[in-house]
């Protein structure tokens, strides 16, 4: 008796672990499941993939700026120089997305995962190569750079932004079942601010009566719970097969490096190891890489050979 | 002996559970009927109006750099 209970738990047990043990070891954070909640549309989706681009952009020319400032302090860069590189290439990937395509938030998923693994992987290798003081001073020289390409990507988003936030408030105003178009327009050009549209929405649902304002909350409440199930589902779905995608991006990458004619041959040997230990990691398992935090086990860092460690 | 033991803690489970199921709709009526008879303000409906634009400065976090 005592012998068949065992048995029984044992397979239940068994049984429980399963789906764990076939499940991607994928966790989406918060954060990037309320991004995607706005990518429903294609101007939402447009608007995010131009966010990441330009987050992106924004990381590569700080990071040339820290590899520039050890270069004259004769540290060995080619480690950081091959996470540039893949920068670059991640890069080119988040500009061909195709906004339009069904597969859109499955894409920014993936490269905004991509993109925070491998600041990660800069950051911990510059803190290998040196001391803490020295990074804040790298921090403080890097903080506020820009340049006109970002600049250009800043008010391309914000004009996308305001264009997104008023067809939003059109349909709140087909809600409340008036429309001020012209408030509308001010609002996209830029000549008043999202506060003023609130505050003229303000006053017109303090006219209402009580009934009315119940039936506008429940009506939006609705329609942005909605945008949340939504989301949850493609977040979910992107989780699926995400090692596998992962491991064809890096493949695509490989091939790119390998193609490189412009490149200094020690950079393009390291990055070619390290792309070929990612892959390998992702295909047995290992690859670790996830949503949520960028926390991966990745081919950066000290088992090439040729990674950090101080000055030549 | 032990096929009372088991049956014992079987009644104890399905007591349990039966009790927690209870106080657990008791509970989302409770809310149920606390949501149907509120009145909503300008300032919920603002926010659910906030939830619904994008902030112009929002930015896709990856990290800094060092």
């Amino acid at each position: 008796m005592k012998k068949t209970i065992g048995i029984i738990m044992v397979l239940v047990l068994t049984a429980s672990l399963i789906p764990l043990a076939l499940a991607d070891d994928v966790e989406i954070d918060a954060k990037t499941q309320n991004e995607v909640e706005a990518m429903e549309c294609q101007y939402g989706a447009e608007i995010r993939l131009l966010q990441l681009e330009k987050s992106i952009t924004t990381n590569i020319i700080k990071g040339e700026e820290v590899v520039s400032v050890l270069e004259d302090l004769e540290y060995n860069t080619a480690e950081l120089e091959a996470i540039l590189f893949e920068l670059e290439i991640l890069l080119d990937e988040v500009q061909s997305v195709d906004a339009n395509s069904t597969n859109a938030t499955q894409e920014f998923i993936d490269l905004k995962s991509d993109a925070k693994e491998l600041t990660e992987d800069f950051r911990e290798a510059v803190h290998e190569l040196i001391d803490d003081y020295a990074v804040e001073g790298l921090r403080e020289r890097i903080r506020n750079m820009t340049c006109e390409q970002v600049q250009n990507l800043t008010s391309k988003i914000q004009n996308r932004i305001r264009f997104y936030n008023r067809n939003q408030l059109h349909r709140l105003y087909e809600v409340i079942g008036e429309t001020d178009e012209s408030l509308l327009n001010q609002y996209q050009n830029g000549n008043i601010t999202k506060e003023q549209v609130k505050n003229q929405i303000n006053k017109i649902v303090n006219q209402m009566t009580k009934q009315k304002r119940n039936q506008i909350f429940a009506e939006l409440k609705e329609s942005n719970i909605k945008e949340k199930i939504q989301a949850k589902a493609c977040v979910e779905d992107s989780t699926e097969g995400f090692q596998e995608r992962k491991q064809a991006r890096l493949t695509h990458r490989l091939q790119v490096v390998q193609n490189s004619q412009n490149m200094d041959s020690q950079v393009q040997n390291q990055i070619q190891n390290i792309i070929s230990n990612k892959i390998d990691q992702v295909s047995s398992g290992s690859g670790g890489s996830n949503g949520s935090n960028g926390g991966s086990s990745n081919g950066y860092g000290g088992s090439n050979g040729s990674g950090g460690g101080g000055k030549q | 002996m032990i096929k009372k033991i088991i049956s014992l803690i079987l009644v104890l489970i399905i007591i349990i559970s039966s009790v927690l199921l209870f106080t657990l709709n008791e509970a989302d009526s409770e809310n149920d009927i606390g949501q149907t008879s509120q009145d909503y303000s300008a300032d919920d409906i603002l926010n659910e109006v906030d939830g619904s634009l994008l902030g112009e400065d929002d930015e896709v976090e990856i990290g800094e750099m060092i």
